[in-house]
Protein backbone atom coordinates (compact mmCIF):
# COMPACT_ATOMS: atom_id res chain seq x y z
CA UNK A 1 0.00 0.00 0.00
CA UNK A 2 1.50 3.40 -0.79
CA UNK A 3 -0.05 5.93 1.15
CA UNK A 4 3.60 8.28 1.37
CA UNK A 5 3.65 10.88 -1.08
CA UNK A 6 4.30 9.20 -4.24
CA UNK A 7 6.49 11.01 -7.32
CA UNK A 8 3.84 11.67 -8.98
CA UNK A 9 2.34 13.97 -5.89
CA UNK A 10 5.91 15.05 -5.77
CA UNK A 11 5.58 16.78 -9.32
CA UNK A 12 2.54 17.92 -8.57
CA UNK A 13 2.83 19.81 -5.13
CA UNK A 14 6.35 21.37 -6.20
CA UNK A 15 4.65 22.83 -9.33
CA UNK A 16 1.52 23.64 -7.85
CA UNK A 17 3.22 25.90 -5.04
CA UNK A 18 5.43 27.83 -7.97
CA UNK A 19 2.11 28.38 -9.22
CA UNK A 20 1.30 32.24 -8.98
CA UNK A 21 -2.17 33.51 -10.23
CA UNK A 22 -2.58 37.18 -10.30
CA UNK A 23 -5.51 38.41 -8.83
CA UNK A 24 -7.85 41.15 -11.01
CA UNK A 25 -7.37 44.43 -9.96
CA UNK A 26 -10.87 44.89 -8.69
CA UNK A 27 -9.62 42.27 -5.99
CA UNK A 28 -8.18 44.58 -3.79
CA UNK A 29 -10.11 47.59 -3.99
CA UNK A 30 -13.05 44.87 -2.90
CA UNK A 31 -10.77 44.47 -0.03
CA UNK A 32 -10.15 47.94 1.10
CA UNK A 33 -13.75 48.25 1.33
CA UNK A 34 -14.23 45.40 3.26
CA UNK A 35 -11.06 46.78 5.92
CA UNK A 36 -12.86 50.22 5.60
CA UNK A 37 -16.28 48.74 6.63
CA UNK A 38 -14.96 46.96 9.51
CA UNK A 39 -12.90 49.47 10.90
CA UNK A 40 -15.61 51.76 10.76
CA UNK A 41 -17.89 49.14 12.40
CA UNK A 42 -14.95 48.34 15.21
CA UNK A 43 -15.12 52.13 16.96
CA UNK A 44 -18.63 52.45 17.23
CA UNK A 45 -18.95 49.36 19.00
CA UNK A 46 -16.25 50.43 21.17
CA UNK A 47 -18.02 54.02 21.62
CA UNK A 48 -21.54 52.27 22.60
CA UNK A 49 -19.24 49.63 25.16
CA UNK A 50 -17.73 53.14 26.08
CA UNK A 51 -21.24 54.50 26.60
CA UNK A 52 -22.53 52.04 28.37
CA UNK A 53 -19.76 51.75 30.72
CA UNK A 54 -19.58 55.02 31.29
CA UNK A 55 -23.24 55.47 32.49
CA UNK A 56 -23.46 52.32 34.92
CA UNK A 57 -20.23 54.11 36.46
CA UNK A 58 -21.99 57.43 36.47
CA UNK A 59 -24.99 55.51 38.25
CA UNK A 60 -23.33 53.38 40.71
CA UNK A 61 -21.12 56.37 41.84
CA UNK A 62 -24.28 58.73 42.17
CA UNK A 63 -25.53 55.79 44.29
CA UNK A 64 -22.61 55.23 46.57
CA UNK A 65 -22.27 59.69 47.12
CA UNK A 66 -26.00 59.13 47.97
CA UNK A 67 -25.76 56.22 50.13
CA UNK A 68 -22.63 57.72 51.66
CA UNK A 69 -24.54 61.18 52.42
CA UNK A 70 -27.23 59.29 53.48
CA UNK A 71 -25.34 57.79 55.90
CA UNK A 72 -23.75 61.33 57.53
CA UNK A 73 -26.94 62.27 57.85
CA UNK A 74 -28.07 59.79 59.64
CA UNK A 75 -25.12 60.36 62.02
CA UNK A 76 -25.52 64.62 61.74
CA UNK A 77 -28.96 64.67 64.16
CA UNK A 78 -26.93 62.87 66.67
CA UNK A 79 -23.74 65.85 66.76
CA UNK A 80 -26.37 68.10 66.70
CA UNK A 81 -27.84 66.33 69.90
CA UNK A 82 -24.68 66.53 71.58
CA UNK A 83 -24.00 69.86 70.88
CA UNK A 84 -27.20 71.37 71.88
CA UNK A 85 -25.99 69.83 75.59
CA UNK A 86 -22.77 70.95 75.34
CA UNK A 87 -24.20 74.57 74.42
CA UNK A 88 -26.60 74.13 77.16
CA UNK A 89 -23.67 74.06 79.55
CA UNK A 90 -21.55 76.81 77.60
CA UNK A 91 -24.98 78.74 78.33
CA UNK A 92 -24.35 78.01 82.04
CA UNK A 93 -21.13 78.34 82.27
CA UNK A 94 -21.24 81.99 80.45
CA UNK A 95 -23.22 82.73 82.86
CA UNK A 96 -21.63 81.60 85.95
CA UNK A 97 -19.01 83.87 84.63
CA UNK A 98 -20.89 86.85 83.86
CA UNK A 99 -23.04 87.01 86.80
CA UNK A 100 -20.58 87.87 89.51
CA UNK A 101 -19.04 90.47 87.33
CA UNK A 102 -22.96 91.81 87.47
CA UNK A 103 -23.46 91.38 91.11
CA UNK A 104 -20.38 93.05 92.16
CA UNK A 105 -19.86 95.67 89.45
CA UNK A 106 -16.99 96.97 91.48
CA UNK A 107 -13.99 94.88 90.83
CA UNK A 108 -14.29 96.65 87.13
CA UNK A 109 -14.52 99.76 88.37
CA UNK A 110 -11.06 99.15 90.49
CA UNK A 111 -9.63 97.52 87.29
CA UNK A 112 -10.03 100.28 85.00
CA UNK A 113 -9.39 103.18 87.54
CA UNK A 114 -6.20 101.55 88.37
CA UNK A 115 -5.48 101.75 84.63
CA UNK A 116 -6.77 105.39 84.72
CA UNK A 117 -4.19 105.91 87.45
CA UNK A 118 -1.46 104.57 85.82
CA UNK A 119 -2.45 106.51 82.81
CA UNK A 120 -2.30 109.62 85.21
CA UNK A 121 1.07 108.90 86.35
CA UNK A 122 2.79 107.89 82.75
CA UNK A 123 2.79 109.97 79.92
CA UNK A 124 -0.59 110.45 78.37
CA UNK A 125 0.09 108.52 75.30
CA UNK A 126 1.77 105.49 77.16
CA UNK A 127 1.76 102.32 75.07
CA UNK A 128 1.75 99.37 77.71
CA UNK A 129 -1.61 101.00 78.88
CA UNK A 130 -3.27 101.29 75.29
CA UNK A 131 -2.28 97.56 74.92
CA UNK A 132 -3.81 96.96 78.44
CA UNK A 133 -7.10 98.53 77.28
CA UNK A 134 -7.25 96.96 73.60
CA UNK A 135 -7.50 93.94 74.89
CA UNK A 136 -10.26 94.86 77.30
CA UNK A 137 -12.39 96.62 75.03
CA UNK A 138 -11.95 98.55 71.81
CA UNK A 139 -14.61 101.46 72.25
CA UNK A 140 -14.52 102.12 75.61
CA UNK A 141 -10.61 102.10 75.47
CA UNK A 142 -10.46 105.43 72.97
CA UNK A 143 -13.29 107.54 74.86
CA UNK A 144 -10.85 107.13 78.35
CA UNK A 145 -7.54 107.65 76.40
CA UNK A 146 -9.19 110.73 75.32
CA UNK A 147 -10.42 111.87 78.75
CA UNK A 148 -7.90 110.99 80.64
CA UNK A 149 -6.65 114.26 80.66
CA UNK A 150 -9.82 115.57 81.63
CA UNK A 151 -9.97 113.15 84.43
CA UNK A 152 -6.47 115.14 86.03
CA UNK A 153 -8.36 118.29 86.56
CA UNK A 154 -12.23 117.35 87.44
CA UNK A 155 -12.05 113.81 89.98
CA UNK A 156 -15.79 114.26 90.34
CA UNK A 157 -16.12 113.63 86.48
CA UNK A 158 -14.79 110.05 87.01
CA UNK A 159 -17.12 108.78 88.89
CA UNK A 160 -20.05 109.89 85.99
CA UNK A 161 -17.38 108.61 83.83
CA UNK A 162 -17.35 104.84 85.35
CA UNK A 163 -20.82 104.82 86.05
CA UNK A 164 -21.58 104.90 82.94
CA UNK A 165 -19.01 102.02 81.99
CA UNK A 166 -20.28 99.63 83.74
CA UNK A 167 -23.79 99.93 82.21
CA UNK A 168 -21.92 99.87 79.25
CA UNK A 169 -19.66 96.78 80.16
CA UNK A 170 -22.81 94.97 81.75
CA UNK A 171 -24.20 95.59 78.37
CA UNK A 172 -20.55 93.88 76.53
CA UNK A 173 -21.33 91.33 79.51
CA UNK A 174 -24.67 90.84 78.39
CA UNK A 175 -23.95 90.01 74.81
CA UNK A 176 -22.16 86.78 75.13
CA UNK A 177 -25.48 85.61 77.04
CA UNK A 178 -27.54 86.41 74.29
CA UNK A 179 -24.47 84.67 71.35
CA UNK A 180 -24.93 81.42 72.60
CA UNK A 181 -28.94 81.91 72.40
CA UNK A 182 -27.98 83.20 68.27
CA UNK A 183 -25.38 79.59 68.61
CA UNK A 184 -28.27 77.37 68.98
CA UNK A 185 -30.71 79.02 66.38
CA UNK A 186 -27.58 79.23 63.92
CA UNK A 187 -27.04 75.38 64.12
CA UNK A 188 -30.42 74.43 63.69
CA UNK A 189 -30.71 76.60 61.46
CA UNK A 190 -27.35 74.77 60.05
CA UNK A 191 -28.09 71.69 60.30
CA UNK A 192 -31.97 72.28 58.02
CA UNK A 193 -29.86 74.63 55.78
CA UNK A 194 -27.72 71.23 55.06
CA UNK A 195 -30.92 68.80 54.93
CA UNK A 196 -31.76 71.25 52.20
CA UNK A 197 -28.71 71.94 50.44
CA UNK A 198 -28.70 68.15 50.54
CA UNK A 199 -31.93 67.99 48.87
CA UNK A 200 -31.33 70.41 46.10
CA UNK A 201 -27.93 68.52 45.45
CA UNK A 202 -30.09 65.27 44.95
CA UNK A 203 -32.09 67.32 42.68
CA UNK A 204 -29.32 68.71 40.81
CA UNK A 205 -27.92 65.17 40.37
CA UNK A 206 -30.76 63.67 39.68
CA UNK A 207 -30.75 66.30 36.66
CA UNK A 208 -27.62 66.00 35.81
CA UNK A 209 -28.12 61.97 35.27
CA UNK A 210 -31.24 63.05 33.65
CA UNK A 211 -29.69 64.52 30.82
CA UNK A 212 -27.14 62.12 30.91
CA UNK A 213 -29.24 59.57 29.74
CA UNK A 214 -30.71 61.55 27.47
CA UNK A 215 -27.65 62.15 25.46
CA UNK A 216 -26.44 58.75 25.84
CA UNK A 217 -30.02 57.78 24.77
CA UNK A 218 -29.88 60.27 21.52
CA UNK A 219 -25.88 59.05 20.71
CA UNK A 220 -27.29 55.43 20.79
CA UNK A 221 -30.40 55.94 19.14
CA UNK A 222 -28.20 58.47 16.32
CA UNK A 223 -25.68 55.63 16.28
CA UNK A 224 -28.48 52.71 15.13
CA UNK A 225 -30.19 55.50 12.79
CA UNK A 226 -27.10 55.35 10.89
CA UNK B 1 21.85 40.21 8.26
CA UNK B 2 20.13 40.36 5.53
CA UNK B 3 18.21 37.40 6.61
CA UNK B 4 17.80 38.89 10.01
CA UNK B 5 17.05 42.58 8.42
CA UNK B 6 14.31 41.30 5.85
CA UNK B 7 12.50 39.65 8.83
CA UNK B 8 12.47 42.74 10.99
CA UNK B 9 11.04 44.60 7.92
CA UNK B 10 8.10 41.64 7.95
CA UNK B 11 7.31 42.31 11.58
CA UNK B 12 7.05 45.72 11.08
CA UNK B 13 4.86 45.75 8.91
CA UNK B 14 3.13 43.26 10.32
CA UNK B 15 2.34 45.72 13.29
CA UNK B 16 1.43 48.57 10.68
CA UNK B 17 -0.89 46.19 9.21
CA UNK B 18 -2.56 45.45 12.65
CA UNK B 19 -2.52 49.12 13.20
CA UNK B 20 -5.17 49.03 10.25
CA UNK B 21 -2.17 50.67 8.18
CA UNK B 22 -3.75 50.29 5.15
CA UNK B 23 -0.64 50.66 2.98
CA UNK B 24 1.06 47.70 4.86
CA UNK B 25 -1.94 45.74 4.76
CA UNK B 26 -1.83 46.43 0.85
CA UNK B 27 1.97 45.23 0.85
CA UNK B 28 0.77 41.75 2.37
CA UNK B 29 -1.55 41.60 -0.16
CA UNK B 30 0.60 42.27 -2.67
CA UNK B 31 3.53 40.16 -1.57
CA UNK B 32 0.95 36.91 -1.10
CA UNK B 33 -2.01 37.33 -3.11
CA UNK B 34 -0.79 35.82 -6.54
CA UNK B 35 0.61 32.53 -4.47
CA UNK B 36 -2.59 32.44 -2.06
CA UNK B 37 -5.12 32.78 -5.39
CA UNK B 38 -3.11 29.72 -6.53
CA UNK B 39 -3.72 28.10 -3.21
CA UNK B 40 -7.66 28.50 -3.66
CA UNK B 41 -7.96 27.71 -6.99
CA UNK B 42 -6.80 24.25 -6.35
CA UNK B 43 -9.83 23.82 -4.66
CA UNK B 44 -12.16 25.52 -6.57
CA UNK B 45 -12.32 25.42 -9.88
CA UNK B 46 -14.14 28.84 -10.66
CA UNK B 47 -11.62 31.81 -10.54
CA UNK B 48 -13.70 34.11 -10.13
CA UNK B 49 -15.00 32.25 -6.67
CA UNK B 50 -11.51 31.44 -5.96
CA UNK B 51 -10.58 35.14 -5.69
CA UNK B 52 -13.94 36.01 -3.62
CA UNK B 53 -12.76 33.16 -1.25
CA UNK B 54 -9.36 34.67 -1.42
CA UNK B 55 -10.40 37.99 -0.75
CA UNK B 56 -12.74 36.74 2.80
CA UNK B 57 -9.67 35.17 3.77
CA UNK B 58 -7.42 37.86 3.39
CA UNK B 59 -10.10 39.66 5.64
CA UNK B 60 -9.77 36.81 8.24
CA UNK B 61 -5.84 37.31 8.20
CA UNK B 62 -5.98 41.12 8.93
CA UNK B 63 -8.68 40.72 11.29
CA UNK B 64 -6.48 37.86 13.06
CA UNK B 65 -3.29 39.44 12.65
CA UNK B 66 -2.41 40.62 15.84
CA UNK B 67 -2.54 36.77 17.13
CA UNK B 68 0.14 35.97 14.70
CA UNK B 69 2.81 34.85 16.91
CA UNK B 70 5.99 35.14 14.35
CA UNK B 71 6.48 31.44 15.75
CA UNK B 72 6.01 29.73 12.04
CA UNK B 73 6.42 31.55 8.81
CA UNK B 74 4.00 33.83 8.56
CA UNK B 75 3.29 32.84 4.44
CA UNK B 76 2.48 29.43 5.89
CA UNK B 77 0.07 30.93 8.36
CA UNK B 78 -1.54 33.20 5.52
CA UNK B 79 -2.09 29.68 3.64
CA UNK B 80 -3.48 27.87 6.46
CA UNK B 81 -6.17 30.26 6.70
CA UNK B 82 -6.62 30.43 2.76
CA UNK B 83 -7.01 26.57 2.97
CA UNK B 84 -9.47 25.90 5.92
CA UNK B 85 -11.51 29.07 4.10
CA UNK B 86 -11.57 27.11 0.79
CA UNK B 87 -13.02 23.86 2.83
CA UNK B 88 -15.11 25.75 4.81
CA UNK B 89 -16.65 27.08 1.36
CA UNK B 90 -16.94 23.98 -0.27
CA UNK B 91 -18.70 22.70 2.87
CA UNK B 92 -20.64 24.98 3.69
CA UNK B 93 -21.71 26.52 0.48
CA UNK B 94 -21.02 24.14 -1.50
CA UNK B 95 -22.64 21.06 0.40
CA UNK B 96 -19.88 18.44 -0.17
CA UNK B 97 -20.57 15.52 1.45
CA UNK B 98 -18.52 12.67 2.45
CA UNK B 99 -19.75 9.47 2.21
CA UNK B 100 -18.21 6.93 5.36
CA UNK B 101 -16.08 4.32 3.68
CA UNK B 102 -13.14 2.90 5.29
CA UNK B 103 -12.22 0.97 2.12
CA UNK B 104 -9.28 1.76 -0.06
CA UNK B 105 -7.62 -0.08 -2.91
CA UNK B 106 -3.70 -0.45 -3.10
CA UNK B 107 -2.45 1.71 -5.94
CA UNK B 108 0.48 1.88 -8.05
CA UNK B 109 1.08 5.20 -10.04
CA UNK B 110 3.85 4.67 -13.14
CA UNK B 111 6.50 6.78 -12.86
CA UNK B 112 5.25 9.86 -14.62
CA UNK B 113 7.54 12.50 -16.01
CA UNK B 114 7.64 15.93 -15.22
CA UNK B 115 6.58 17.22 -18.29
CA UNK B 116 3.51 17.95 -17.24
CA UNK B 117 2.86 21.47 -16.79
CA UNK B 118 1.31 23.52 -14.24
CA UNK B 119 -2.22 23.73 -16.26
CA UNK B 120 -2.15 20.30 -17.01
CA UNK B 121 -2.00 19.15 -13.14
CA UNK B 122 -4.72 21.78 -12.21
CA UNK B 123 -6.50 20.56 -15.33
CA UNK B 124 -6.18 16.45 -13.55
CA UNK B 125 -7.18 17.77 -9.90
CA UNK B 126 -10.36 19.80 -11.42
CA UNK B 127 -11.52 16.40 -13.09
CA UNK B 128 -11.86 15.15 -9.46
CA UNK B 129 -15.05 15.23 -7.22
CA UNK B 130 -15.12 18.05 -4.54
CA UNK B 131 -14.38 15.41 -1.64
CA UNK B 132 -11.91 13.51 -3.44
CA UNK B 133 -9.93 16.91 -4.21
CA UNK B 134 -10.04 18.36 -0.85
CA UNK B 135 -8.78 15.07 0.43
CA UNK B 136 -6.00 15.30 -1.96
CA UNK B 137 -5.07 18.52 -1.67
CA UNK B 138 -4.88 18.64 1.56
CA UNK B 139 -2.65 15.47 1.48
CA UNK B 140 -0.63 15.35 -1.15
CA UNK B 141 -0.04 19.25 -1.85
CA UNK B 142 -0.26 20.76 1.77
CA UNK B 143 1.41 17.81 3.72
CA UNK B 144 -1.25 17.56 5.91
CA UNK B 145 -1.54 14.18 7.84
CA UNK B 146 -4.76 11.74 7.45
CA UNK B 147 -5.31 12.50 11.41
CA UNK B 148 -5.89 16.23 10.77
CA UNK B 149 -7.54 15.97 7.38
CA UNK B 150 -9.97 14.00 8.93
CA UNK B 151 -10.01 16.95 11.93
CA UNK B 152 -10.63 19.48 9.19
CA UNK B 153 -13.00 18.06 7.85
CA UNK B 154 -15.27 16.23 10.28
CA UNK B 155 -15.06 12.94 8.75
CA UNK B 156 -13.37 9.50 10.17
CA UNK B 157 -9.64 8.99 9.24
CA UNK B 158 -10.35 5.89 7.36
CA UNK B 159 -12.74 7.79 5.04
CA UNK B 160 -9.74 10.30 4.80
CA UNK B 161 -7.39 7.57 3.57
CA UNK B 162 -10.78 6.06 1.33
CA UNK B 163 -11.07 9.42 -0.52
CA UNK B 164 -7.15 9.87 -1.31
CA UNK B 165 -7.24 6.24 -2.38
CA UNK B 166 -9.92 6.70 -4.90
CA UNK B 167 -8.44 10.38 -5.75
CA UNK B 168 -5.40 8.69 -6.46
CA UNK B 169 -6.85 6.38 -8.69
CA UNK B 170 -9.35 8.65 -10.82
CA UNK B 171 -6.06 10.52 -11.07
CA UNK B 172 -4.19 7.78 -12.28
CA UNK B 173 -6.80 6.55 -14.72
CA UNK B 174 -6.95 9.90 -16.06
CA UNK B 175 -3.40 10.00 -16.57
CA UNK B 176 -3.55 6.44 -18.26
CA UNK B 177 -6.27 8.21 -20.72
CA UNK B 178 -3.83 11.12 -21.69
CA UNK B 179 -1.00 8.74 -21.69
CA UNK B 180 -2.90 6.35 -24.15
CA UNK B 181 -4.39 9.80 -25.81
CA UNK B 182 -0.92 10.65 -26.76
CA UNK B 183 0.65 7.59 -27.86
CA UNK B 184 -2.32 7.06 -30.46
CA UNK B 185 -2.41 10.56 -32.12
CA UNK B 186 1.66 10.26 -32.28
Amino acid sequence: MTMEPNKMEEVFRKKLNEREIQPSEAAWDRLDAMLSVTENKRPKRNFRWLYVAASMVLFSGVGLLLMHQERSNQTLPMNSNDNVVVEGKAIKEAEAVSEPVNGDGSPIFEKHNNAETLAEHQSNTSTPVRKKQKVANSTLQEVRIDKVPVLQETPPVILENTHQEPEKMLAVNEAPKEKPKVKVNANSLLSSVEGELNMEFRETTLDKIKKNFKTVKTAVANRNYE
Amino acid sequence: MKVIHLHQDEKEIIQLAVENNRHAQHKIYAQFAPKMLSVCRQYIKDVHQAEDIMITAFMKVFSNLKHFEHKGSFEGWIRRIMVNESISFLRVQKQVKFTEDENFFEERFNNIESQFSVEDIQFLIDSLPDGYRMVFNLYAIEGYKHQEIAEMLGISEGTSKSQLSHARKMLQDQINKQKNYDYGTE
